[in-house]
């Protein structure tokens, strides 16, 4: 088969598998083995057998369950509750200063967890009854919660980040380091939009009454500043270790884990359900991550031998765009191909089409790596099937519509944009604090 | 028939939960290797190794279990919109035949690797020289787990079409 027909016909029954419902992990693994077997017969099937026993033996893959039995069990020790205290008793008294508690908290909470779902459910359940009560605007304090959580994909640790690191052979601890900075960008970006906003209009995100504000007093602002402290440390354990070359990322995700654990002893929330259910919870997220990675795998594999790799990357080298132009139209299709594939299938299946490209017209695969993962964030919140959207929509009380929720992004998803743009124009940003790491 | 349902319901169920303990145990090993090497200097040979083979072999096993949990992601934008018998149909149409054809393949060719691994005494290549068959004998294993859990849900969606309602 050409490659042409063999890119009709892999990619084109794949999006027809998936429009009908098929998980995506076997509707990329059956097409990968259907073509596959088309091609060159049973032969091919002990090469992608040995494909997944490799992926079972990678070094850098055990930080994706340790890092997630750390989130889960995180998330089990309460200590969202007591960060949302520490932030509520500094910014409450301000204009908006719910929604910046928002996403005040989802920012730590990103360094801790590698997904965008936790903050996203924790904030809907803690801060989004909070701002409603309070008449915030809906769809600020919505956009808030959402724009935040999926801030958990780029801040590190990420699953993100670790299967790119492993797909285009970035180093894992460089592409961590280069995340933090876009990150905080983008949530003082959240941060000066909310304030600016309910500063000019006061209604968006109403202040507390004066009886209120001085209920608050400096010494429970204090106290509750003390919440702040495990998450710190664990944070600068985790990240500390690795940016100075102590800890590769699996090392730091299994001691960091074991933080976890201690965090939750501390809070007296180590009990054997609590730990029992981040496991089971950790199992949940392996099954879907990586049985996406294997089927992801055998479908990329076989439709590099097929030749297909090579003339899609001939097919965006032609483009008359010159090398910015066709960063920019890659960026756009993985937008687009965010707004409905999950988030891993797409590192699978795009990073051994794009990164080659990407270098060959002298960009640093780190850099893109970040560039790729704000992309996703974009995709995140996009209307009509961002994820954050529904991972919101599962726990918001019933007077928030979807309408309100597609319309509480476009703010966001601009600073997005204006986040994106600054890190193209001065690549520093991402650069930076991975050029400062020891190695 | 029902009694199958359950007893393959409760095999996912509990290799997913025996298995997620493996987690643990990486966590454990991991942070008692750093601290050997760090603290004390003496890296063990084994540590390393033992982490991969733990964090490897839940990768394989959550696949059942993820499984009999629904969590395997797909695109709802159709599937959701449609009755639980449309569900059904387009289920054991197109679904079962790919899914039993991919964890068919694993089970048959991982079959016969894991054997010649047991054959030739094949050993993992670092220092540590553990046997090699008991990692690979997990992929059919785990691929047999998931077809049986793809049997039972052939099964439901079968009686779902005739109407019988949930099994």
């Amino acid at each position: 088969m050409s490659p042409e027909l063999v890119t009709v016909v892999m990619v084109g029954s794949f999006f027809v598998l998936l429009a009908v419902g098929v998980p995506l992990a076997w509707a990329a693994a059956a097409v990968g083995l259907g073509v596959g077997f088309i091609l060159s017969g049973p032969d091919i099937f002990p090469m992608l057998l040995y494909r997944i026993w490799n992926t079972m033996c990678s070094w850098s893959l055990i930080a994706v369950p340790l890092f997630v039995f750390m989130a889960n069990m995180l998330q089990y020790s309460g200590i969202a509750d007591d960060l949302y205290e520490a932030f509520y008793r500094w910014l409450g008294p301000l204009r908006g200063g719910l929604a910046m508690t928002s996403v005040g908290v989802c920012t730590i909470m990103a360094a801790m967890l590698g997904t965008a779902g936790a903050g996203v459910t924790i904030m809907g359940l803690i801060a989004l009854p909070a701002m409603l009560k309070r008449k915030y605007d809906k769809r600020l304090a919505c956009g808030s919660i959402v724009a935040g959580g999926s801030l958990g994909v780029l801040i590190p640790p990420s699953i993100m980040f670790i299967i790119y690191g492993m797909f285009a052979g970035v180093s894992i601890g460089k592409l961590f380091m280069g995340g933090i900075v876009p990150g905080l960008l983008l949530s003082l970006l959240y941060i000066s939009y909310i304030g600016g906003k309910c500063y000019l209009n006061p209604q968006a995100g109403p202040a507390p009454s004066k009886e209120e504000r001085a209920a608050i007093t400096l010494r429970q602002k204090i106290t509750a500043s003390r919440g702040l402290i495990l998450p710190i440390l664990l944070i600068v354990a985790v990240l500390g270790s690795i940016f100075s070359g102590i800890a590769t990322p699996g090392e730091a995700a299994g001691v960091g884990a074991m933080g976890a654990m201690l965090c939750a002893a501390v809070r007296r929330q180590l009990t054997w359900q609590n730990l029992k259910l981040s496991l089971y919870g950790t199992m949940r997220t392996i099954g879907l991550v990586m049985w996406i990675v294997f089927g992801g795998m055998i479908f990329i594999t076989i439709y590099t031998l097929a030749g297909a790799t090579d003339f899609v990357s001939g097919v965006l080298f032609a483009l008359p765009l010159g090398p910015w132009g066709t960063l920019i139209v890659i960026q756009l299709m993985l937008i687009l191909l965010g707004m409905v594939l999950e988030t891993i299938s797409i590192i699978v299946l795009c990073v051994p089409i794009f990164v080659p490209v990407i270098t060959a017209l002298g960009f640093c695969p780190l850099w893109f790596g970040v560039l790729f993962n704000i992309n996703l964030q974009i995709a995140y919140l996009s209307p009509p099937f961002g994820y954050s959207l529904f991972y919101l929509k599962g726990v918001a009380p019933p007077e928030i519509s979807v309408t309100d929720l597609y319309l509480s992004v476009w703010p966001f998803i601009i600073l997005q944009l204006i986040g994106l743009v600054l890190c193209m124009i001065f690549p520093q940003i991402i650069l930076w604090l991975p050029g400062m790491m020891i190695k | 028939m029902k009694s199958f349902l359950s007893v393959v319901g409760s095999m996912s169920e509990w290799s997913g939960k025996i298995f997620s303990f493996l987690v643990l145990a990486a966590a454990l090993v991991v942070t008692y290797e750093v601290v050997m090497r760090y603290a004390f200097n003496a890296p063990t040979v084994w540590g390393l190794d033992m982490t991969i083979f733990l964090c490897g072999a839940t990768y394989v096993m959550a696949g059942a279990y993820a499984h009999y949990h629904n969590a395997h992601v797909r695109i709802e934008a159709l599937y959701g919109r449609w009755t639980p018998r449309t569900r059904a149909i387009v289920d054991l149409l197109v679904t079962a035949p790919l899914f039993f054809g991919f964890c068919g393949v694993l089970v048959w060719v991982g079959t016969g690797w894991t054997w010649e691994a047991v054959v030739k005494g094949t050993t993992y290549y670092t220092e540590w020289h553990a046997p090699i068959w008991p990692m690979r004998l997990l992929i059919p294993l785990a691929a047999f787990l998931l077809l049986l859990q793809g049997l039972a849900k052939f099964i439901r969606d079968l009686a779902t079409i005739k109407g019988k309602g949930a099994v």
